[in-house]
Formats: C-alpha cells, structure tokens, sequence
C-alpha cells in the first residue's frame, strides 16, 4: 500500500494555520540545518503521528475458476500439486435485495456453484513454490494420508454464511432503478491478497453501472478475508461470487 | 536614504537581505507559511505533523538561501520543492502512507480527462483505490498538482526536477493509463 485513501480533505481553518506558525524555530533550526548535515527534527521521532485517516480500502481473497480469465496459468503449469480437498469450493452465492425493508426470499435463491476447478490458481502458486519447495512424499498420519503440498482457498471469515449474511444486510437495490425492473446476477471477480485484502475488481457480467458499484461496494466492505496458502504460505488468490439483485 | 521597512523591499531584495541577516526572511516566511502549510496539509492530513514538516521546509529554504539565485522560477516553487521533499523524505523515514483525498478526483476537469460520464462517477470513485494504488508517487504529483492546485507544467517540471517537455507527456499518459484502467475494470 503506497497510498491512503481519506474520501473527503479536511480543510485546516487560517487560525489553526497561523498557530502553527514559529519563525524563530525556523531560525534556530535553519542555523542548525546550516552548520551540521544532521537529520532533521522531524525525522527523529519527535512527531507524534496521529493516524486521523480511514482508509477506504478493504481487502479480500479468494480463490475460484479460473480457466477463463487466467489461461496463460495453465500454459505454465507443471505437475500440479495433489490437493487433499473432498469437495469443490462451493458460494451458495446469492443475497437478495428488496426495495421494500429487507425481506429475504430465501426460495427464490438459486445457489450458484463455483466449480472451483482446484488448479487455476494453485497453478500459478505452484509454479513459484516448485522451485524452492522440494516435493515431500506423502505421510501417514492417523491413518489418513496426507501430502504435504497443500493449498487452501481463500476465503471469507469465519465462514461463507457470515458473508452471506453481510451482503444480505447491506445490499441495497440501486434506487434510481426501481422503476425499470431489472433482475438478475452482477458476476465479480477479484483478488485476495496475502495479507487478505480484496483488490482488483473485475465485473465478468455486469446489470448496469449502478449495480456493479453496489456489488462492489458491498465486497469491498466485507474485511475479514482468509489468504489462499500453499503449504501454509500466504498466497495471491482469486475469488469469484454471483450477487443477486431482485425486486419482490 | 536606506530602506528599512520590509514593506519597502522587493521579494528579491528581501532573499538577497536574508543571505546576510535571517530576520529580513520574516515577511517571506509569513507571506508563503498558508500555501506551504496547505500543500504538505494535503498530503499529510494532520494539522501537527503538517506544522512541524512546514516548519522544516523553511528551515532547510533558510539554511540554503544563499544557494537560490533567480532564474526565472517564483520563490515560492523553490520552497514548494523543498517542502515536497521533505513531506517524501518524512514518508520514507517512518514509513508512512502519503494521504490522497479521492473526492478530487471527481472534479470537473478530471471527469472531463478521463471522459467520465455522470452516471459513471460512483462506480469510478468505487474503483479509484485500485487504480491509484497503481501509479507511482511522482505520477500522482503531477495530475494532484497540475489538476488540484493548478500549477503550471513549467513550475511543476522546476519542483519534480524534469523538464517541462517531460512533464507535459507525463502526465497526459498517467491520464490516460488511469483511463485505461478505468475500462478494464469496468469490464
């Protein structure tokens, strides 16, 4: 993070400015400055930094197919590592939103599954960890054997059904739209970062402008994420969901 | 007669004064302390801190005074020099993040750079971290100081230290590769 990100300046008012103002420690300091090449006060740690700054900025991973974005993965691909994962990584993907106070349809929830091709991004993974991390041979552990390349999906936390239940109380139905009944899926596609921060949305179907920047908004205010890992190292990894907005 | 009221002196005459005694510095430093204040307050967001990064800037411009000479660049681009890299070096030094409001970036001219629409603009300010998060710090620099503060590109090549020519590119292709990654991520 190179930046932080405040959503409005604050505007210091001219007497906060002036009493700010010491000419003579300017002067003291410039004779100082002038003499000796040392670092300056500033910089010595006198400054009591007061983060007064929201950053605006949330992150998020997550790991999903990635087959159609990220082809070139699969090109590199070597020996793909073993995954000791039963089932696909499955989002009952969809939150409703109604204009009227939030009811939730619950029936009218089609869960989309994530068929969560377990190589895409692990792929891409794998290529870095093959050249450090020599392959183990599997080992028996209370009967279960279990190979010690393993990846894991990001994730939201602590679970898929708290993300769920965020986007159903936060999701709100672009009001401006109310009266053109649109329906449907808003796709996003974005990445989780090691430290478990989203970034880089892409919209893979879009309803509208509106939409799209509330399913972001929405994701986006969801923080707490758990990296993809590849034999417990943090990992880059992607996420995909189906946000539903319906009217009732 | 000898002038003494700085009042009477001209800018020049009060730099050339300041080499020899530092009062005759005051009036500069009182007439230039709210544009620098609010320079660095803009990259800093804390009206403490700004204070003393200020406070800085004039003692490094005091300290070097002997060392400007007219060239055509106001006084005031020169201190603003000095306070940028003051507010970089203090970044650098304890590691802290350059603060960037992003309701600029929904300004008239801006909008009309990257050719936003208005239906556009909640979705760009949604994207807007993504994208900035790209660029380095001088490219952002330029577009703040060209389009937020509304420097000219010749002073704004004089603070960054490059020619003007330079500037002029620079920034029109941060615009457009802010553009660019606008599209991508609208998708």
């Amino acid at each position: 993070m190179k930046y932080k990100f405040v959503s409005k300046a604050k505007m210091p008012s001219p007497a906060e400015i002036k009493s700010t103002m010491n000419f003579g420690k300017v002067v003291a300091n410039s004779k100082v400055l002038a003499g000796a090449k040392i670092t300056s006060a500033v910089l010595k740690g006198t400054a009591a930094v007061k983060s007064a700054v929201v950053s605006t900025v949330s992150v998020a991973v997550v790991a999903t197919s990635t087959y159609v974005v990220y082809p070139e993965l699969f090109q590199k691909t070597t020996p793909e590592p073993e995954i000791m994962t039963e089932t696909p990584f499955v989002i009952p993907a969809d939150t409703v939103a109604t204009e009227e106070p939030v009811v939730v349809d619950s029936s009218g929830v089609q869960p989309s599954v994530l068929a969560d091709t377990l190589s895409s991004v692990p792929a891409a993974t794998n290529i870095r960890s093959n050249k450090k991390i020599p392959r183990q041979s599997p080992t028996q552990n209370d009967n279960h054997l279990v190979d010690k390349n393993i990846l894991i999906r990001a994730s939201p936390l602590p679970d898929t059904d708290a993300l769920m239940s965020h986007i159903h109380s936060q999701l709100k139905y672009p009001i401006q739209h109310l009266g053109d009944s649109i329906q449907g899926y808003v796709k996003l596609l974005f990445k989780v970062n090691e430290e478990g921060q989203t970034e880089n949305f892409k919209v893979l179907e879009s309803l509208g402008k509106a939409f799209d920047s509330e399913a972001i908004r929405v994701i986006r205010s969801y923080k707490k994420w758990r990296p993809a890992s590849y034999n417990g190292k943090p990992q880059e990894g992607f996420f995909q969901i189906d946000i539903k907005f319906e009217i009732k | 007669m000898t002038k003494t009221k700085y009042s009477e002196l001209t800018e020049i005459e009060l730099i050339e004064k300041s080499k020899e005694d530092k009062t005759y510095f005051k009036p500069l430093y009182e007439k230039y302390y709210e544009q620098i204040f609010r320079l660095v307050f803009a990259r800093v967001q804390d009206v403490e801190l700004t204070g003393e990064i200020t406070s800085e800037a004039f003692s490094k411009t005091l300290a070097n005074i002997h060392k400007f000479e007219y060239k055509g660049y106001p006084f005031s681009a020169w201190i603003t020099r000095i306070a940028i890299n003051c507010c970089y070096d203090y970044f650098r030094a304890k590691q802290k993040n350059r603060m960037v409001s992003l309701e600029n970036y929904t300004t008239h001219d801006i909008a009309f750079e990257i050719e936003l629409e208005e239906n556009d603009k909640e979705l760009w300010l949604t994207l807007l971290p993504d994208i900035l998060e790209k660029l380095k710090p001088k490219d952002l620099e330029l577009v703040e100081m060209r389009f937020f503060e509304g420097k000219s590109f010749a002073e704004i090549a004089f603070i960054l230290d490059i020619t003007e020519g330079n500037a002029k590119t620079r920034t029109y292709r941060v615009l457009k590769r802010m553009k660019k990654l606008f599209r991508q991520g609208t998708r």
